[in-house]
């Protein structure tokens, strides 16, 4: 809105500063814990650090994982997924017992997806074992509500995309380079602990968050 | 259970009977001690002299057991830590550079308080930072160390206990656990009595709410925070209530009498004075 | 709880005299802090890697404070090309004005907020409501404070002086077909259907950010409720409110930054959400379609221009000083009278409020040190206090200007007076010696509240001899008859 605020905020810090001279990374002191874990480590470690946070892990295989969904969601009574048929993970499922939600058009469609779909199935783009985190890039088969609006959620994960840390990922997959809308960790189901210190899960997102490991 | 937190934080919140294994390394941040001086200087801080004098004889007594020639620098008075904690730079270094030029031999200065050798170790750089007594200040804070530091680093004391079967809770005073880092010492000098079982106390890492004038200040909130010292120390009962900071147990003695307790704080020097001399342990029995 | 009276109303001494004598709300933050404290002190289990993390936490917080006017540029820039639109507000009321004009430029009728601090100090709600939008607080915390028209009393769980059953009558109340449950994934959940509509219709998306990075033109938000989430991902509109101290350098330092800060916070080792937004939407994958930054100065700017207390900028906002602080444990948030509480609070609101408004706050502290240890930035809380207590009584020399509003605010002579008689017989053996305890001494320090002392405890007396006179009496008996 105003230049001057612009103008005077700049100004100030810089007459702040005065004559010293900016830091730089090489004069960075400390340092962050490394990891030399194996790939089955890795893969140990983010299970046991995302079941610790109430996130479901099952452990697939390539060529089973569309069955494993479709009983994952049938013992739970829910018989339609909203999953992208252009992905592989909706290609794999077209011809099941369930019925497949086509994922785009939302803008349109706000009512169904806020109160009627039970359960949403995507990709992890990878994963973080330290935090136990899936890392999600939305995309326009797959939109960043899929993951936070039905109760449900899904993810197909695959065991070698679960990289050490968060910094491992970045650097691995050159997101400095260039940043996607809108990256996305997600540990765990929603959950809020904001009523008496008392956890309570699916505050606002999912309540459930399945993870599909497949190796 | 991790050790460790240097300073400070609980491992839990509650109370707990130490660990006997606890390993009582110093952290990353610990200083390099000097060898075994022939001569120190003790410092009583000014509480000590006015309200609980004993307790500097009975420093200078053990000490001088040690074998260590003691100087008792007479003009010495006060850190000049009230002052500059409340705000006054200029009248706390009025009283500092005094205290500074009466301690100006090479030998170690030993503390009586926690919180005065935080004030001359940590804050005394700071305070003269930029001024003509900055390397001055500098040189005479890497010479000061706490009552308990010295025993345990430089002395190697080992106290024979001599007294009879005890428990005792420990406060140690802020400063001392996160300015000079010393909490661990005045635990290990208790552990090394072998009739005594130190006990912990609820909360037994919290503030005991003194803070210098902010006692005064804040009546109240400080108030608040000593009351609930006095229940957490009492609650487990102990024989005894020791600290090496007269400042902390003026404030707590004070809620303990104030309450009707009998349990009355005791400075280490004393306790330790009165556990490893005969005579006193037998008087302190009779 | 008793009723909130506005805070304006009464003094710091009247707040704490408050909610000291709340018997509840004592018992309520001891269990609270308790709880978080062990949180921590579960999750940093290596000193030695958590003081190795804290240095680098602080190394990258000074390191971005050291060129902020260049970071603030490039993040811009960044934003800018990004498609992101970044507004600058010198003061509270120009944020929210700005605030105002995006919302009544879309005609909007009800903003949906995620939790932001910012908006707090900004008192952005009151504007808004004042202008005929409605704001609806989303972070579950700040909804049931919404309800109760309270303000938070805790900058990470801001409701966390309210008990399970306050919040079961505030729904019962408030809610349709909420009946009064203690149950508290029942109330949860229906909250949670509330807002769902809630977040189904409104026009604007409001939150706070943790991090800013100003490599890539990127808005980070941390949370585990999914309100953030919502809240950037369903309205058309999403304005970001945020200190202008809050931007990183590289994408590099956000790992480090959001390990420390929510392993401090609530010993997780990151939250279920880390939500990192660098554009609008640019086609079908959903979220807003235009996304606009507002950054806040409001005082900021003072004690950047300090070297000292500039530190206090490179704050995290993890609440960690507040969850060990003895003083905040017995208080509360709400006593001290500000939107940030508690040591960091206490170190900030006088650079937003002026030191005239906050000036008991640098002083109601022991300086017992527990907040500079666990801050994960290292900021030295404590040496902080000092200088503004320092601050508040010093007279400027000639031709000094004043490095924070309300510079002097405590200076009281008889106060001068006293520190200076103090001072001279400190630095007089001779003066010293000759000097027996009096209480009328120390009454001179604090004219009126020595009364505070024998409120709770007896007075401390003299021994019969000093320390000084019984060495020498010890001397004098060795030398005679050695021991």
């Amino acid at each position: 809105m105003s230049l001057s605020a612009r103008a005077n905020i700049l100004s100030r810090l810089r007459a702040g500063l005065g004559k010293s001279s900016p830091l730089t990374k090489g004069s960075d002191q400390g340092s962050v814990a490394h990891y030399n874990w194996s790939e089955s480590e890795k893969i140990e470690h983010f299970i046991e650090v995302i079941s610790g946070v109430k996130g479901e892990v099952h452990r697939v295989s390539e060529s089973n994982w569309p069955e494993a969904v479709q009983t994952l969601l049938s013992d739970r009574g829910i018989d339609r997924l909203l999953v992208s048929e252009e992905k592989q993970t909706g290609k794999r499922l077209i011809g099941s017992t369930l019925e497949l939600i086509p994922t785009t058009g939302f803008d349109e469609r706000k009512d169904e997806l806020f109160f009627s779909i039970p359960a949403s199935l995507t990709t992890a783009q990878s994963a973080i074992a330290e935090t136990g985190s899936l890392v999600l890039w939305p995309d326009e088969q797959e939109p960043r509500s899929m993951s936070l609006v039905p109760p449900v959620h899904l993810v197909l994960l695959r065991a070698q995309d679960i990289h050490g840390t968060l910094a491992d990922v970045i650097r691995a997959e050159g997101w400095a380079r260039g940043m996607p809308t809108n990256a996305l960790l997600i540990s765990g189901p929603s959950k809020t602990a904001d009523i008496a210190r008392i956890l309570a899960y699916g505050a606002h997102g999912p309540k459930e968050l399945i993870i599909l490991l497949v190796s | 259970m991790p050790d460790l937190f240097v300073n400070a934080m609980p491992d839990q919140t509650g109370s707990d009977e130490p660990h006997a294994e606890q390993p009582y390394t110093t952290n990353s941040h610990a200083r390099v001690y000097p060898s075994r001086p022939e001569k120190i200087y003790l410092y009583g801080n000014c509480l000590i002299d006015l309200l609980q004098p004993e307790a500097g004889l009975d420093a200078l007594k053990l000490l001088e057991r040690e074998g260590i020639e003691v100087v008792f620098p007479e003009q010495q008075t006060c850190c000049g830590q009230p002052a500059y904690t409340s705000g006054y730079d200029d009248e706390a270094r009025t009283v500092a550079r005094m205290q500074m030029d009466i301690m100006s031999e090479e030998w170690p200065i030993v503390i009586l308080s926690g919180s005065c050798g935080g004030m001359m170790h940590h804050h005394y750089p700071s305070l003269f930072k930029g001024l003509p007594e900055e390397q001055q200040a500098k040189y005479f804070a890497s010479r000061v160390f706490e009552f308990t530091e010295f025993l345990v680093h430089i002395l190697n004391y080992q106290p024979e206990d001599q007294g009879n079967h005890q428990t005792v809770a420990v406060h140690t005073s802020c400063s001392a656990r996160r300015e000079m880092n010393v909490h661990k010492t005045g635990w290990l000098l208790i552990d090394s009595l072998k009739n005594v079982v130190r006990k912990v106390h609820d909360h037994e890492f919290e503030c005991c709410g003194f803070g210098g004038s902010f006692c005064v200040r804040y009546p109240d909130i400080s108030g608040a925070m000593v009351n609930d010292k006095v229940k957490a120390i009492t609650d487990i009962k102990p024989d005894r209530l020791i600290s090496a900071d007269y400042a902390c147990l003026m404030n707590i003695n004070g809620a303990l009498d104030f309450q009707g307790y009998e349990l009355k704080g005791t400075h280490i020097a004393s306790y330790l004075w009165e556990r490893t001399s005969k005579q006193a342990a037998g008087e302190n029995n009779a | 709880m008793p009723e909130q009276i506005p805070m304006q109303n009464l003094s710091f001494n009247q707040r704490v005299d408050r909610d000291l004598n709340n018997p509840a709300l004592r018992t309520h933050f001891r269990e609270a802090m308790d709880f978080l404290m062990d949180k921590r002190s579960h999750s940093f289990t290596d000193d030695e890697k958590l003081q190795s993390l804290r240095e680098l936490g602080s190394s990258i917080r000074k390191r971005a404070l050291s060129k902020l006017p260049d970071l603030l540029e490039q993040l811009e820039n960044k934003l800018r090309d990004n498609g992101i639109r970044v507004h600058w507000a010198e003061s509270s009321k120009e944020a929210n004005q700005i605030v105002l004009d995006i919302a009544q430029h879309h005609g909007a009728k009800t903003m949906i907020k995620g939790k932001s601090m910012v908006s707090e100090e900004t008192e952005l709600n009151e504007c808004l409501e004042q202008e005929g939008i409605h704001p609806v607080e989303a972070d579950m915390g700040e909804y049931i404070l919404q309800l109760a028209k309270e303000k938070p009393s805790h900058i990470v769980m801001p409701a966390i002086h309210k008990s399970k059953e306050d919040i079961a009558k505030l729904f019962e109340q408030n809610l349709d077909d909420c009946e009064y449950t203690e149950d508290v994934d029942t109330l949860i959940q229906a909250a949670r259907k509330e807002l769902r509509k809630q977040f189904h219709s409104a026009d604007i998306g409001l939150t706070g950010v943790n991090f800013m990075v100003a490599e890539t033109g990127s808005l980070v938000l941390v949370e585990n409720e999914g309100n953030g989430r919502l809240a950037t991902t369903v309205p058309k509109v999403h304005i970001a409110m945020t200190g202008i101290e809050k931007v990183t350098e590289y994408l590099d330092d956000l790992p480090p930054l959001l390990t420390l800060l929510t392993n401090s916070a609530t010993g997780q080792a990151i939250t279920t959400y880390v939500n990192i937004i660098s554009s609008p939407r640019k086609g079908g994958e959903g979220g807003p379609e235009e996304v606009h930054l507002v950054l806040l100065d409001n005082g900021r700017t003072i004690p950047f221009a300090d070297e000292e207390m500039r530190q206090t900028l490179q704050c995290i906002r993890c609440a960690a000083c507040m969850n060990h602080c003895p003083v905040y444990t017995r208080l509360g948030g709400h006593a001290y009278g500000a939107t940030y509480p508690g040591p960091i609070g206490s170190i900030l609101s006088p650079h937003l409020l002026g030191l005239e408004a906050t000036k008991d706050l640098p002083s109601a502290s022991s300086l017992c040190g527990a907040c500079s240890e666990v801050c994960p930035v290292k900021i030295p809380i404590t040496d902080l206090l000092r200088r503004l207590r320092h601050e508040g009584v010093r007279k400027l020399k000639k031709d000094e200007e004043p490095v924070i509003r309300g510079h002097g605010a405590k200076y009281t002579h008889t106060e001068k007076l006293a520190w200076g008689s103090w001072s001279k017989l400190y630095s007089s053996p001779a003066l010293y010696r000759t000097f027996a305890f009096s209480a009328s001494m120390m009454r001179g320090l604090t004219p009126s509240k020595m009364k505070g002392w024998t409120d709770y405890r007896t007075t401390p007396k003299p021994a019969e001899k000093s320390m000084h006179a019984l060495i020498k009496q010890h001397r004098k008996a060795r030398k005679g008859e050695p021991l």
